[in-house]
């Protein structure tokens, strides 16, 4: 086997085909030491947080690592073992014991690498001398002493542990079990001798940033120049287009924003999922057998079969060449089949894209967008298709369905490989579900980011929608005011019109405000009045229900669960604002065409 | 076991009507009700005990629980019985007396008031002007409940801002009205006897927080009071006569928890009224259920396997409907069950039919003893005493269906459990709504997802997983991937909702963001 085909297996086994998770780490190990190829890694974010648990004066805490699988638990644990001690040896058993000399003494360090293992696969609960183990742990956490440990387990496995605690289990566990579920949940991380690394907390974005790196930038991409014989490394192999253009800045820097936008919208990418997703993106083949390029004879009739764009990167980024139930299985596609990118469009975009070549007017931004094609990712049967369609020779169905398919992966193409200003200037985020998400990036988490204020102007459309969706009233859309009102009969009562307070955004401080939040990657947006304060999640998917309805959605109508969301975001609102209605009047509030308030005197005796 | 002998007592009343059979076993009793009457008719019996100083106390089955309800009717006619209001109000042109005494005119010629005054003049004392009157007006018409409904103004109800609002279902007559049980048909005040079975400390603790939704003492209400002429309002005949065959019942306490934990929560104003309703209709639903269960020789509530509604007919729709039809029949199986056990088999009616008398002296004997037992009032023809009974049992199997059948169908739809949509066939769908009730009911801290599924089968019996489906699924329905993907849109449902969050690996908690802890 060449160097590059050693190579290429490598990457290939972090794709969709392996599907045992758990041998998965096993498997790459023994394949790099077999190849004599090192694995792709990267000194992860958790490092350093890890080892100051164990800090040379002996302060020790007892140390929880939780994540997904394939974060990255167990080598950090071996990094650990290999700080404390200078060993590189490693327990097979899945436990490990170590004697720490520290400035305070000396600390006896037990390590459990992986609790499934450990756990012997138990139908029904755990063994006497795990539930001991875990009791030590307990009382080292609330009891003192010199003995400390440290657990590394998936955040599923987190419950599944204490689910199998036996019934007379002593109460001490019970304990431990409510303080790392708090700790889970909360997203802190400390709480006296007790530490939770949640691997997962690190954040999509900066994790993408390390795989691209990790994955890209590995010196065995010569294979690329140096085997171009091989037909997996050939000129016109999708292998080596996609990994042209994946090197594209602008492409790097859009698939960051992609894992960003995953990071404020609720959903988290593990490092197994993004290196999957990237491995996939360049070996993915939809002819190919398991749907992913491997060397030897298949490659050389996929080259031959000159359908290279059918691997294109904006197809197997999204894992178009995968079965749904494999995208299904894994959740970076999942959430990449959430942002539905290139199903949605505007009339400018189409207009361009089907008659850019053929209208003056659009020539120009045609020649800036769509034409640039560097590394033939473009389908070459395309501009047949928008002929027949302009002709209206589209016969039946079936073509209609494939000009459709591939208009939305022509959008998706575009919105993959442009620039970021022409990603502005085009407004490629219309051809996704979040419409509004350059707003979102540039508006408020940038300066954010920088340590500056989001600007005024840029909360305005917040209150305007949270107005329009908290009162039902069309109110203007560039207010100075957030109306906080309830109904007559129930506070999310559609039109509310008894005004209660209202939070006056050109105040000091501001009514309305957005803050970084030190455990989230999505900020808070505050609400402020009467001296209280109440804030909450200002999220990717709520910002676009807020902006749609401030530019005329109909709350109910645009998004059922959001509208609820905000309803009962609102409840809480009033509730912990602590705004009641006086007891002898009610402030009506009344909407002129013009959207102009005007309040007027209900008295109640 | 609720079905034992001395767990149950017998009606304390005549039985009027033709039969007496579905009401031995689920009470008398539940019939269709809309879901506005469910909500107002339980308010209604709780505001009555609360001033009698009796809400939420303990109640028997053989007790006769009576109260007299709010009527109401000088506020009923000012809001629902007044369709000249807007216009008089216009031709007055801002003139106060004029529409003052046009409007009385009109009310003192037409309003249904009983036995009260039809002289509304009180109301100029009331208000600044009849501008102000028309205004409040305005404000109570819109927070009618259901105002679509085409309904006579009798049946109208505001939304219960205040007891004065909780007012008792009227129909008009000639001189007067009439209680007939057809919008208030027993069912609201057979779910507040729910509630005065369960444990002392829930029923002290519910005592305590529902107080506030009856103080006649707030300014909502007293909005409501300037329209009434009495400082308190005016007050029906003295009613009572609704039964709960059962001193204990699971479904009391499971009640009981689910009100008092949305109680906890302390939302502003009546928010606790939107979850009200939907909690009335489950609990009667469960209760109608796990009753028919229990009479069946079954035990606990059976399961009830949920459709998160898919976007196309796939396994778990089939199970859905399967599983709807199956506890829809269960009825009718208690039904029979009941008959032979409590009726058939008594063991001096068996005597007399297996002795050596003709079969005229055995059919008029076991006429006897329907009427004895069953309250039977037409005897029906026949030949011979079995097919006299046979006879009987269609009879109260067909009373069954066109009432407590269809109440129990009508508030398993009402609550948001059982629906149509997207198909044609009732299945198990729990709506949005219905989740997001659960979830307030059962989450305080943040709860792992499959805990809060494991959660939803044991009080619930609800079913939607496939840990929990795999036990009660017949093997050629049962398909692990489907349930899985059932299990995946309810947490795509909850997450949407803000009431999740999901971690990594597959790990989702589910949270009630209005729980506060202490």
């Amino acid at each position: 086997m060449s160097p590059g085909e050693k190579w290429i297996r490598m990457v290939r086994s972090y794709g969709p085909v392996a599907d045992d998770e758990a041998r998965h780490a096993e498997q790459v190990d023994q394949m790099a030491s077999r190849y004599g190829i090192p694995r792709i890694s990267f000194p992860h974010p958790h490092r350093q947080p890890l080892l100051d648990c164990f800090p040379p004066d002996g302060n020790f805490a007892n140390t929880v690592l939780t994540g997904t699988a394939g974060e990255g638990k167990t080598r950090l644990c071996f990094e650990l073992v290999q700080h404390l001690t200078g060993t590189k040896e490693r327990s097979t058993t899945g436990l490990e014991v170590i004697e720490v000399p520290t400035f305070g003494g000396p600390r006896k360090v037990t390590l459990i690498y992986d609790v499934s293992g450990w756990r012997k696969k138990q139908k029904t609960y755990l063994q006497p001398d795990q539930v001991e183990l875990l009791h030590r742990m307990a009382r080292s956490t609330y009891e003192g002493g010199s003995e400390f440990f440290v657990l590394a387990v998936n955040d599923g496995q987190l419950h599944a542990l204490f689910r199998s605690l036996p019934p007379d289990a002593p109460a001490i566990l019970r304990d431990f079990q409510r303080d790392l579920i708090q700790l889970h949940t909360s997203g802190s991380t400390a709480q006296a001798r007790l530490r939770l690394l949640n691997l997962s907390r690190v954040p999509s974005a900066h994790l993408m940033h390390l795989c691209l790196t990790a994955l890209l930038d590995r010196l065995e991409w010569s294979c690329l120049e140096t085997e171009r014989n091989n037909p997996l490394f050939a000129e016109n192999s999708s292998l080596a287009r996609n990994y042209r253009t994946l090197t594209i800045p602008a492409v790097r820097e859009r698939l960051i924003t992609l894992a960003r936008i995953a990071d404020v919208s609720g959903h988290h990418l593990p490092v197994r999922g993004l290196l999957c997703l990237l491995s996939n993106a360049l070996l993915g083949h939809p002819d190919a057998k398991d749907r992913v390029l491997r060397s030897g004879s298949e490659a050389e009739e996929l080259l031959a079969a000159n359908q290279a764009q059918r691997a294109a990167l904006h197809r197997t980024l999204f894992g178009d060449n995968l079965t749904p139930n494999a995208r299904r299985k894994r959740e970076v596609y999942r959430f990449l089949g959430m942002l539905h990118v290139g199903e949605e469009t505007t009339n400018e975009l189409d207009e361009l894209i089907i008659f850019g070549s053929r209208v003056d007017e659009l020539a120009a931004a045609h020649r800036e967008l769509v034409l640039p094609d560097p590394h033939s990712q473009r389908n070459p049967n395309f501009p047949a298709l928008v002929r027949s369609y302009i002709q209206g020779d589209l016969a039946d169905g079936q073509d209609t369905e494939e000009f459709m398919n591939e208009l939305a992966a022509e959008r998706r193409r575009l919105f993959l490989n442009a620039t970021p200003p022409q990603l502005q200037k085009f407004k490629l985020w219309s051809t996704t579900v979040f419409h509004h998400a350059q707003h979102y990036l540039d508006e408020i988490l940038l300066p954010l980011k920088e340590g500056r204020r989001v600007h005024r102007q840029h909360l305005r459309p917040l209150a305007a929608g949270l107005n329009r969706v908290w009162t039902g009233l069309l109110l203007a859309d560039n207010p100075h005011k957030l109306h906080l009102t309830t109904g007559l009969d129930l506070t999310t009562s559609p039109v509310s019109d008894i005004s209660l307070a209202y939070a006056n955004l050109d105040a000091d401080p501001a009514g309305l405000d957005v803050c970084a939040n030190e455990n989230h990657s999505a900020p808070d947006l505050i609400i402020r009045t009467g001296g209280r304060e109440f804030r909450f999640s200002l999220t990717l998917p709520r910002f676009e229900f807020l902006r749609r309805v401030a530019a005329g959605a109909m709350p109910s109508s645009f998004s059922r669960e959001a509208f609820a969301d905000f309803m009962a975001l609102k409840q809480r609102c009033l509730r912990d604002l602590d705004l009641r209605a006086s007891n002898q009047l009610l402030h009506l509030i009344d909407v002129s065409r013009d959207g102009e308030i005007h309040e007027r005197t209900v008295y109640l005796e | 076991m609720i079905t034992n002998a001395d767990n149950r007592a017998d009606y304390f009343r005549t039985k009027d009507n033709d039969l007496w059979v579905a009401e031995a076993i689920w009470g008398h009793r539940i019939e269709e009700q809309p879901a506005t009457g469910l909500l107002m008719e339980f308010l209604g019996i709780a505001e009555g005990m609360h001033r009698k100083g009796q809400l939420c106390d303990h109640t028997h089955p053989n007790q006769d629980v009576e109260y007299e309800a709010n009527q109401s009717l000088q506020l009923r006619n000012i809001l629902f019985n007044n369709p000249r209001l807007e216009e008089i109000q216009r031709a007055a042109q801002g003139h106060s007396d004029t529409g003052w005494t046009h409007w009385l005119e009109d009310m003192n010629s037409r309003a249904a008031l009983g036995r009260l005054t039809a002289d509304l003049s009180y109301l100029r004392q009331r208000f600044e002007s009849f501008d102000e009157f028309v205004s409040v007006v305005r404000l109570l018409r819109r927070i009618t409940l259901e105002p679509g409904s085409d309904r006579s103004w009798t049946t109208q109800f505001p939304f219960p801002i205040g007891p004065a609002a909780m007012f008792e279902h009227l129909t008009e007559k000639k001189d007067g009205f009439d209680r007939v049980r057809i919008f208030f048909t027993r069912t609201g005040e057979l779910a507040y006897l729910l509630l005065t079975r369960a444990d002392e400390p829930y029923r002290v603790e519910l005592r305590q927080r529902l107080e506030p939704l009856f103080n006649a003492d707030t300014a909502r209400n007293r909005l409501l009071l300037r329209l009434i002429s009495s400082p308190t309002p005016d007050l029906g005949p003295r009613k009572g006569g609704t039964y709960l065959p059962y001193r204990t019942h699971p479904a009391c306490n499971r009640f009981a928890e689910d009100l008092l934990a949305v109680l906890r929560l302390n939302l502003p104003n009546q928010d606790f009224i939107q979850f009200l309703q939907p909690l009335l209709a489950l609990h009667l639903y469960l209760y109608g259920l796990e009753t028919a269960n229990e009479w069946k020789g079954g035990s606990g509530i059976p399961p009830l396997v949920c459709e998160i509604i898919a976007p196309r007919s796939d396994l778990t729709r089939k199970a859905a409907v399967a599983s709807y039809t199956g506890n829809d029949d269960l009825g009718t199986l208690a039904l029979q069950s009941y008959l032979r056990r409590e009726v058939y088999e008594h063991p001096d009616l068996q005597a007399t039919l297996n002795s050596a008398l003709d079969e005229v002296a055995k059919m008029d004997r076991l006429h006897q003893h329907l009427v004895t037992t069953c309250a039977l009032k037409e005897r029906g023809e026949a030949q011979t005493h079995q097919d006299l009974f046979k006879n009987f049992q269609n009879r109260a199997k067909q009373a069954y269906e066109s009432g407590t059948a269809a109440g129990l169908r009508s508030l398993a739809i009402g609550c948001g459990l059982l629906s149509k949509r997207g198909t044609n066939r009732y299945r198990y769908a729990p709506t949005d709504d219905l989740l997001r009730t659960l979830v307030l009911a059962n989450v305080t801290d943040p709860v792992e997802e499959t805990e809060f599924l494991r959660t939803l089968q044991t009080r619930y019996s609800l079913v939607i997983g496939p840990t929990e489906a795999q036990p009660v699924i017949v093997e050629d329905q049962f398909e692990e991937t489907e349930f899985k993907r059932n299990h995946d849109r309810l947490i795509q449902h909850l997450v949407g909702m803000g009431l999740a969050r999901r971690m990594s690996d597959d790990c989702t908690y589910v949270l009630n963001p209005l729980y506060q802890p202490a």
